[in-house]
C-alpha cells in the first residue's frame, strides 16, 4: 500500500456512531493540499484496479498508462473528477486507517421502480480482530461528500442514506461485484458465504457498516500555518461540533432500520486548493505520457 | 431465483426472459463469480447475457460491471461504455495499446502484451478467439522494433495478414525471397521462405503463428512431416539472432520438459475465451442418415455455417448433396462472376464452378492458389453461405462462423483428439458478432487432453530427424546429437555441407544417393548429364528416378503420380504445355468417366502441382544436383546441371513471377494477358509496381470480373 500525508486527529470509537476524524497536516505555512493530490495518484491504481489486475503492472508503467488513460478520458468526455475524488478519498482512509480489505469493487441494487441502481460510493471489508481465525468481518458501504459546506454534507448524506436503507430497497436484490477472491485468504469462505446469492443483504445487515465521509472547507485548517498543539486542539474541536450536529440530525429523522454508522470527516483549507493541484498535476501528467 | 449455473444458462436460452429475472440473472453470475472456482464458466454466462443485452436495458450498469469485472473490455466498450463508474472507465483505457487507434484488449490480452512490450519473449496458449493476432498489430504499431519476422504456415495467411499489416506504411512488406528491404520491414513468411532469404537484416522481433506444428509427429516418435522440419531449422535460426520472440497457438497443455528451462518460463496457458459454445449432438448412422441431418440443421439455423470433413473427397461427397438440396436461391448470393470465369477459364465440367453460384463454398488444399481467399471472403461477407472444408481451414484461415458442424471423427490425417476439436469449435462465434457459437457434432467429442509440446530443433529429442540434428551448428549440438551423428558425419562419402544444405533430406539417404553415384557404371549415368531447362522425357525419367528412389519426400504416392514413370510423364506434360492449367487438366481427366470422377481427377491434379510443382520435386531435384556435383568430377564426369529446369519447375512452368502473383489473388491467366504491357519485371515488387500503374479501365482484353479482381488483388485493404 502506497503511504498518504493523512493522519489520524481524534477517535471517538466507543460511541453508537463512532467517529474518525484525519487531516492531511500543513507544511510551509499552508495545508498541505499539493501532498494530498499527490496522495490521489499514488492510489488511484489501488483504487482503479482489482488486485488480479494490479499484480500485473509496475509502478511506472501504472502511472503512464493512467496519463494517457486520463487524456483520452478529459479528450473525449466532459467528464470531471470531482465526486470521484470524495470515493478516492474514502478508499485511502478506509484501507489505510480501518484496514479494510477489497474483496468487492460494487455493489448494485434493484430499486423499487425496478431499475438497477449503483449502492454506495465504496464497497469494503474489514476485519474485526477476534479471537484467532474467529474473528468477524464487517461489510462496509460507504457513502462520500465532497463539499464545501459541512452542513449541507450532512442534509446531503442523510437524505441518500434515508433513501438507501427504505426498507424494500435493501430487502431487495443486490449484486456484488467481486475481486478475485484469493482461496488462501483467512476470511475467503466467510465472504463467499456472505456473497452468495440466497442471502439478501437484509439478513446479513447486521454485519454493514456504513462509513459516512464527509469533507469540508475548514477555516480553521485555512488559518492556521502549522499542525501543531493548538490547531490539532482546535480542530478537533470543530470536528467533534460536527460530529455533533450529525448525530442530533440523525436522530430527527427515522431512519427505516438500526444502521450502524461511522462518521469519518477530513477537513481541508479549501476544497478548491486541492481540486487545482490535482488538475494541475493531471494536465502535466498527461503532456508527459503524450505519445 | 437463478442460482445454479444450469438454471441460468436455461434461463438465458429462452426466447424471452420472464419479467423481473433479469436482475437475478445477473445477480446470480455475480455470486458465482465470487463462489464458484471456475471462471470459464462465468465467462460463458456473462458473454451469453452479453449476446442478449438489448432485454437488460435496465440492468445495463450491472451487465457492465460484470463484463469488466471479467477484464471483456471490447465488449464493454462495445455495449456501453458510459455506464462504467469513472474508475473503470479509466481501467478500460488503460488496456488500450499504444499507437493502435480503436482496439481495446481485454484482460489477458493485455496481459500478454504487457509482457512482449516489457521485452519478455511469450510462448501464448489460449483459445482460437482470444485475439492472439491483434497483439502482434500492436506491437507493430508500437514503434519499438524495426525488423519483424513473422512466420505462418501458409500462404493463404501471408495474403491475409499482408492486407491486415499494409496498414503500417513506416514498414516495408516483404513476403517473398528476391523482393528488397526497406528501412524497416515485415517479413511475413512461411518457413519456406524464411529459409530461403539469405541476406535478411537481423530481426529484433519474431512472431511463430500456429507454432504447435514445430511438433508435428502424429503419434510416431520422430517429426514425420517435411514442413514441419523447416518450420524447426526457422526457428533454431531465428532464435540464433537473439531477437524477442512471441508464439502463439490454440489450446496446448505444457512445453517438452527436455526444452530449456527459460523457454517454458514463458509460456502461458489461458482458456479465456471471448465467445461462446453450445454443443448439439447429432445422431447420423449412415450416409442417407448425414445428408438428412445436415440438410435439417441447414433449415433451421441463421448465419454461416462451416461443415468440417476428414478429406478433400468427403468435401465433394457433402457439397454434392447440399447442391442437390439447395434451398430455392441457394445459401446465399454466391459468387457467380467467380463461377463464370471458372467456366471459362478452367473447366465448365467441374462442379466448383456450380457450387459456388449457389452460395456453397469448398476449402481445402486441392484448388486454385489465388481461389480460396477469395472463398474466405466471400463466406465472410454471407455471399458463401455454407463453408465445406477439411482441417486445411483449421490451419490455414482464421475465418469464424455462427455455425460449425463436425462431420467425421478424423480431420485431416490427424485423429480426431480434442486439441483438433477444441481448435474446431473455436472457430464458432466469432466476438462482437456472433457471441454464441453452435458446434453440431455427429460424433462425441474426444476425451479431454491437451498435447504437450516438443520443439526438437531446440530441445534436439528423439522428435528430431538426423537431417534437422545435423542443420543445428556443431557448438549449440548436445553430447546425445554428437553421438546420433556421429556416423554420418564420419562417414567418407559426402561432406557434411552438402547434406545441411539439402535441408529436410535425410542425410542417410543422401549418403545412399551419393554411393549410388559413386559407384554406378558411368555409361549408366548418360541420361542425367544434362544442363538444359528443358530435359527430354528420357532425360527427365533419369533425374526423377533417382529423386523417387533415393531421396523422396514423405508420401510420395499420395500425390497423383504412383510411380517414377508417371510423374516424369505428369511432369513433362505440364512442361510441354508450358504450365498452362486447362491443357494440363485436360491430360489428367482424359480418362475420367462420369462427373465425379471428373472432379477428382481435377482435385487430384491441384494436389500434384501443390505437392511436387511448388516445392518437393524443384527442391529434391537441387538436392541430387549438388550431391551429384561433389561426387562425379572426382571421377572425372562432368555432372549436369538442374537449376534451370528446377527454376522453371518453381514458376510452374510458367513465366516467371506469374505463380506468385497468384498468391495475390490474380489468377496466372490473368497476369499473362498483362505481361506485355508492363515493363518486365524479375522481382514481385516490380511486376506489382507495373501492374499498379496500369490503367485498367483501358484494357480491352481484361474483362470486368478480372478488372475487379486485380483491384481487390492490388488494393491493400
Amino acid at each position: 500500500m502506497p503511504p498518504t500525508v493523512l493522519s489520524t486527529v481524534v477517535e471517538e470509537f466507543d460511541h453508537a456512531i463512532p467517529l474518525l476524524g484525519v487531516c492531511a497536516g500543513h507544511e510551509d505555512a499552508q495545508w498541505r493540499f499539493r501532498a494530498l493530490s499527490n496522495d490521489l495518484i499514488e492510489w488511484a491504481m489501488d483504487w482503479i484496479l482489482p488486485h488480479e489486475e494490479l499484480a500485473n503492472i509496475s509502478r511506472a508503467n501504472a502511472f503512464r498508462l493512467m496519463g494517457k488513460a486520463l487524456g483520452r478520458i478529459y479528450k473525449t468526455k466532459d467528464t470531471e473528477l470531482r465526486g470521484e475524488i470524495g470515493e478516492l478519498l474514502l478508499h485511502i482512509i478506509l484501507r489505510k486507517f480501518l484496514n479494510s480489505q477489497r474483496a468487492i469493487s460494487r455493489i448494485y441494487f434493484k430499486d423499487a421502480a425496478n431499475d438497477t441502481v449503483k449502492g454506495f460510493d465504496a464497497a469494503h471489508i474489514v476485519e474485526i480482530p477476534g479471537d484467532g481465525s474467529d474473528g468477524g468481518l464487517e461489510l462496509w458501504l460507504g457513502e462520500s461528500k465532497f463539499f464545501k459546506n459541512s452542513s449541507q454534507a450532512i442534509g446531503a448524506v442523510l437524505d441518500e442514506l434515508e433513501d438507501h436503507l427504505e426498507t424494500q430497497y435493501l430487502r431487495s436484490e443486490f449484486a456484488a461485484i467481486s475481486d478475485k477472491i484469493e482461496s488462501g485468504w483467512q476470511h475467503a469462505d466467510k465472504v463467499k458465504a456472505l456473497l452468495r446469492q440466497e442471502i439478501s443483504l437484509d439478513e446479513v445487515f447486521e454485519r454493514v457498516v456504513i462509513p459516512v465521509f464527509i469533507t469540508f472547507d475548514s477555516e480553521v485548517t485555512g488559518r492556521h500555518k502549522r499542525s501543531n498543539q493548538a490547531y490539532r486542539d482546535e480542530i478537533t474541536a470543530q470536528m467533534k461540533r460536527e460530529w455533533e450536529a450529525f448525530q442530533r440530525r440523525f436522530g430527527k429523522r427515522t431512519m427505516p432500520r438500526e444502521v450502524k454508522i461511522h462518521l469519518i470527516l477530513l477537513p481541508m483549507a479549501t476544497k478548491k486548493d486541492l481540486l487545482d493541484a490535482f488538475d494541475e498535476r493531471l494536465k502535466a501528467w498527461q503532456l508527459a505520457s503524450m505519445p | 431465483m437463478a442460482t445454479s449455473i444450469d438454471a441460468i444458462r436455461t434461463a438465458l436460452a429462452a426466447p424471452t426472459l420472464e419479467e423481473g429475472q433479469e436482475f437475478s440473472i445477473l445477480a446470480g453470475i455475480a455470486a458465482l463469480k465470487a463462489t464458484d472456482g471456475d471462471s470459464r464458466i462465468v465467462q460463458d454466462l456473462v458473454i451469453r447475457a452479453l449476446d442478449r443485452s438489448e432485454d437488460f436495458e435496465p440492468e445495463m450498469p450491472l451487465l457492465m460491471a460484470l463484463a469488466r469485472g471479467l477484464g471483456l473490455f471490447p465488449y464493454v466498450e462495445n455495449i456501453a461504455p458510459d455506464l462504467l463508474p469513472l474508475a473503470d472507465q479509466i481501467a478500460l483505457e488503460m488496456n488500450r495499446p499504444d499507437n493502435l487507434d480503436g482496439v481495446v484488449f481485454h484482460r489477458v490480452q493485455t496481459e500478454v502484451y504487457r509482457k512482449l512490450m516489457a521485452g519478455e519473449n511469450v510462448i501464448l496458449s489460449a483459445p482460437t478467439s482470444f485475439g492472439k493476432t491483434v497483439i502482434l498489430d500492436a506491437l507493430i504499431a508500437s514503434g519499438k522494433y524495426n525488423n519483424l519476422v513473422i512466420i505462418v504456415p501458409t500462404i493463404a495467411l501471408i495474403d491475409e495478414l499482408r492486407r491486415r499489416l499494409a496498414r503500417f506504411t513506416d514498414f516495408k512488406l516483404i513476403t517473398h525471397p528476391g523482393q528488397t528491404y526497406g528501412d524497416r520491414n515485415l517479413f511475413v513468411l512461411t518457413q519456406e521462405r524464411y529459409l530461403a532469404i539469405e541476406d535478411m537484416p537481423t530481426p529484433d522481433f519474431f512472431f511463430v503463428d500456429e507454432f504447435y506444428k514445430l511438433d508435428d509427429h502424429n503419434g510416431r516418435e520422430t517429426l514425420v512431416n517435411d514442413r514441419s522440419e523447416l518450420l524447426n531449422r526457422a526457428m533454431y535460426r531465428l532464435r540464433k539472432t537473439g531477437a524477442q520472440f512471441y508464439l502463439a497457438a490454440p489450446m496446448i497443455q505444457s512445453l517438452s520438459e527436455l526444452l530449456p528451462a527459460e523457454l517454458r518460463a514463458s509460456l502461458i496457458v489461458t482458456n479465456f475465451s471471448t465467445v461462446a459454445a453450445d454443443t448439439i449432438p447429432v445422431t447420423a448412422e449412415t450416409e442417407e442418415d448425414e445428408r438428412r441431418e445436415i440438410r435439417r440443421i441447414l433449415s433451421e439455423v441463421d448465419g454461416p455455417t462451416l461443415i468440417f470433413c476428414r478429406s478433400p473427397n468427403r468435401v465433394r461427397m457433402v457439397a454434392k448433396w447440399l447442391q442437390e438440396d439447395a434451398p430455392e436461391g441457394g445459401y446465399g448470393e454466391g459468387m457467380p462472376n467467380t463461377a463464370k470465369w471458372l467456366e471459362d477459364n478452367i473447366s465448365a465440367r467441374w462442379s466448383l464452378p456450380r457450387n459456388l453460384r449457389l452460395g456453397i463454398g469448398v476449402h481445402h488444399g486441392r484448388l486454385p492458389r489465388w481461389l480460396g481467399p477469395l472463398v474466405i471472403k466471400a463466406f465472410d461477407a454471407e455471399d458463401i453461405g455454407v463453408l465445406v472444408c477439411t482441417n486445411s481451414l483449421i490451419e490455414g484461415v482464421n475465418t469464424r462462423a455462427k455455425n460449425i458442424i463436425i462431420l467425421d471423427k478424423t480431420i485431416g490425417n490427424a485423429g480426431y483428439n480434442y486439441f483438433t476439436f477444441a481448435n474446431i469449435r473455436g472457430r464458432g462465434g466469432r466476438m462482437l458478432k456472433h457471441f454464441i457459437g453452435r458446434i453440431f457434432m455427429f460424433n462425441p467429442p474426444p476425451v479431454e487432453v491437451l498435447p504437450s509440446i516438443d520443439i526438437p530443433g531446440l530441445s534436439q529429442s528423439d522428435g528430431a530427424s538426423d537431417s534437422l540434428l545435423l542443420s543445428i551448428d556443431e557448438e549449440d549440438r548436445s553430447e546425445r546429437t554428437r553421438a546420433r551423428l556421429r556416423e554420418v558425419i564420419e562417414q567418407p562419402i559426402l561432406s557434411v555441407e552438402t547434406m545441411q544444405k539439402n535441408a529436410g533430406v535425410s542425410p542417410a539417404e543422401q549418403i545412399e544417393l551419393a554411393k549410388h553415384l559413386a559407384t554406378v557404371n558411368p555409361r549408366l549415368l548418360g541420361e542425367i548429364l544434362w544442363t538444359k531447362p528443358y530435359p527430354t522425357y528420357k532425360e527427365l525419367l533419369a533425374v526423377v528416378s533417382l529423386v523417387w528412389d533415393y531421396i523422396p519426400p514423405r508420401g510420395r504416392t499420395n500425390h497423383l503420380a504412383t510411380t517414377a514413370k508417371q510423374l516424369a510423364y505428369l511432369v513433362k506434360n505440364l512442361s510441354d504445355v508450358n504450365g498452362d492449367v486447362r491443357a494440363f487438366l485436360a491430360t489428367v481427366t482424359e480418362r475420367a468417366e462420369g462427373d465425379d470422377a471428373y472432379d477428382s481427377k481435377v482435385e487430384d491434379a491441384y494436389n500434384f502441382l501443390r505437392f511436387w510443382i511448388d516445392h518437393n520435386l524443384p527442391a529434391r531435384i537441387r538436392a541430387l544436383d549438388s550431391i551429384a556435383k561433389e561426387i562425379l568430377p572426382p571421377r572425372g564426369i562432368r555432372p549436369g546441371n538442374y537449376e534451370a529446369f528446377a527454376a522453371r519447375m518453381e514458376a510452374g512452368f510458367q513465366a516467371p513471377l506469374l505463380l506468385t502473383a497468384e498468391e495475390f489473388g490474380i489468377p496466372s491467366q490473368v497476369t499473362k494477358k498483362l505481361l506485355r504491357r508492363i515493363p518486365r519485371a524479375d522481382t514481385l515488387d516490380a511486376l506489382i509496381w507495373g501492374l499498379r500503374s496500369l490503367d485498367l479501365s483501358k484494357i480491352p482484353e481484361l474483362t470486368q470480373y478480372e478488372r475487379d479482381l486485380l483491384d481487390y488483388a492490388l488494393s491493400s485493404d
